[in-house]
């Protein structure tokens, strides 16, 4: 399906779903389910928080979903503010109950062997220690573009930001997160970087 | 070519490697001249995408499917019992309207009649304006004039703005919601049961009420917190009395 004819597809679901179609409502759900979850647990490192944060994200959706209009913003840069803001939410009631988020043992399973789970906890670890040196837009662009996998044109509207701005701070988070991840010894495997 | 350049450059590959489009390699044959420079950050993009490729359990993914739709639903029915209500009450479907129309009327008279005055004074032609004769204190409370549900759908709506604010919420505020949400929770029981209209709205302010004082309960102490815990209890006294009680939280 050409970029063109998804978005159409999904605008017909969006409208759907506005009028309180309860198969375009699962549809929605399908669709951003793990990419909501993905930038959740990009942003909080716990997947645990993230599976609960991912289900308060989409009742939050359902509230506002009939206020929700296209000229503003594509529904996925929309539904990505609402998860930023979730996020942002969440993390200020972390800070006045003086919990951190730690990274969590438990991670979930993927259809891998024992190997690559380990493997790929380990990159999740790293990735999510060194982000956390980055400055606030440069989390929310690696979140927005690796996790969500959001096009610049999306990643811009959800932060109200210029796309020529955004690529030049995803340049720099990247170039940061490099010159972190080459400086840190990695425990199994080779490192590509 | 300038660091925009680059970065546009830098921007093709990333997505076509995001998207699966193209491979490091291919990017980097398609720009040569900047092999030097792309290639360790499409390395680094390639693994950041890697760790961050996680996969919700689909327990988790299927619950929360349950949920959504259920909260769907409850919506639905929510909105569908207001809209048979209103076809029964006609009349409640102008209601506001009209109100705000009386009020403009009111403040549009108002105005008039002090330009009206206004200008006669300075032009030296007096208008007839009524002298002012102070009105008698009333004796009745202004707040009397409300129900509970309207005060507390007020006070709610002043303590969320403070909380938006910032501002700090005093004890005596606190002090009041409470006794306006514990008159509430009373009304409920009372002989001026409150009709479904008036109990969804009832829900629905007492949870943005049970909500705000949470929000504000953190990092509270004393007699503030004491006071934040009391309207806390009477916000959720009225939900339990409507079928509506907060979920504790999960442990």
């Amino acid at each position: 399906m050409s970029p063109s004819a998804d978005a159409h597809g999904e605008r017909a679901i969006v409208d759907a779903a506005r009028a309180g179609d309860e198969a375009a409502l699962a549809e929605l759900y399908n669709l951003y389910f793990p990419r909501v979850y993905r930038y959740i647990i990009a942003r909080m490192g716990n997947p645990y928080d993230a599976e609960d944060l991912t289900e308060e994200v989409f009742l939050r959706v359902l509230d506002a979903i009939e206020r929700f209009q296209w000229r503003e913003a594509p529904f996925s840069a929309w539904l990505f503010r609402i998860a930023h803001n979730a996020v942002i939410s969440q993390r200020r009631k972390e800070g006045a109950r003086g919990r951190s988020a730690p990274l969590s043992d438990a991670l979930p399973m993927n259809s891998q062997g024992p190997d690559e789970m380990v493997e790929n906890r380990l990159t999740l670890n790293e990735v999510m220690r060194t982000a956390e040196t980055l400055p606030e837009a440069q989390r929310r662009v690696i979140g927005l573009r690796f996790a969500a996998g959001l096009t610049v044109a999306e990643t811009a509207q959800a932060m109200g930001k210029g796309e020529g701005n955004v690529k030049v701070i995803q340049h720099k988070a990247i170039a940061k997160l490099r010159e972190i991840l080459v400086q840190r010894p990695k425990i199994h495997g080779k490192r590509r970087v | 070519m300038g660091r925009g350049e680059f970065e546009d450059i830098f921007e093709d590959c990333l997505s076509a490697l995001l998207q699966g489009h193209r491979s490091i390699e291919e990017s980097l044959s398609l720009y040569p001249a900047w092999r030097g420079q792309l290639e360790p950050l499409l390395n680094a993009a390639a693994e950041t995408a890697a760790g961050l490729d996680q996969t919700p359990h689909p327990y988790a993914r299927e619950r929360g499917l349950l949920r959504f739709l259920e909260a769907a639903r409850g919506k639905r029915r929510l909105k569908e019992a207001f809209s048979h209500q209103a076809e029964a009450l006609p009349w409640r479907r102008w209601a506001h309207a009209a109100i705000a129309a009386v009020v403009a009327i009111g403040a549009l008279a108002f105005m008039s009649a002090t330009l009206m005055a206004e200008d006669g004074q300075r032009l030296g032609n007096p208008v007839s304006v009524l002298p002012y004769t102070p009105t008698p204190e009333s004796t009745q409370d202004p707040a009397s004039a409300l129900t509970p549900l309207e005060t507390v759908q007020q006070e709610v709506a002043a303590l969320e703005l403070a909380v938006r604010e910032g501002e700090t919420v005093d004890v005596p505020f606190l002090e009041g919601l409470e006794k306006a949400s514990s008159q509430l929770a009373a009304d409920l029981d009372g002989p001026r049961q409150l009709d479904l209209i008036g109990r969804a709205a009832a829900v629905s302010v007492a949870s943005r009420q049970h909500d705000l004082l949470q929000t504000l309960s953190e990092g509270s102490t004393g007699t503030r917190a004491r006071a934040i815990s009391a309207s806390l209890a009477a916000a959720d006294d009225v939900l339990e009395k409507l079928g509506a009680a907060p979920t504790p939280p999960q442990q």
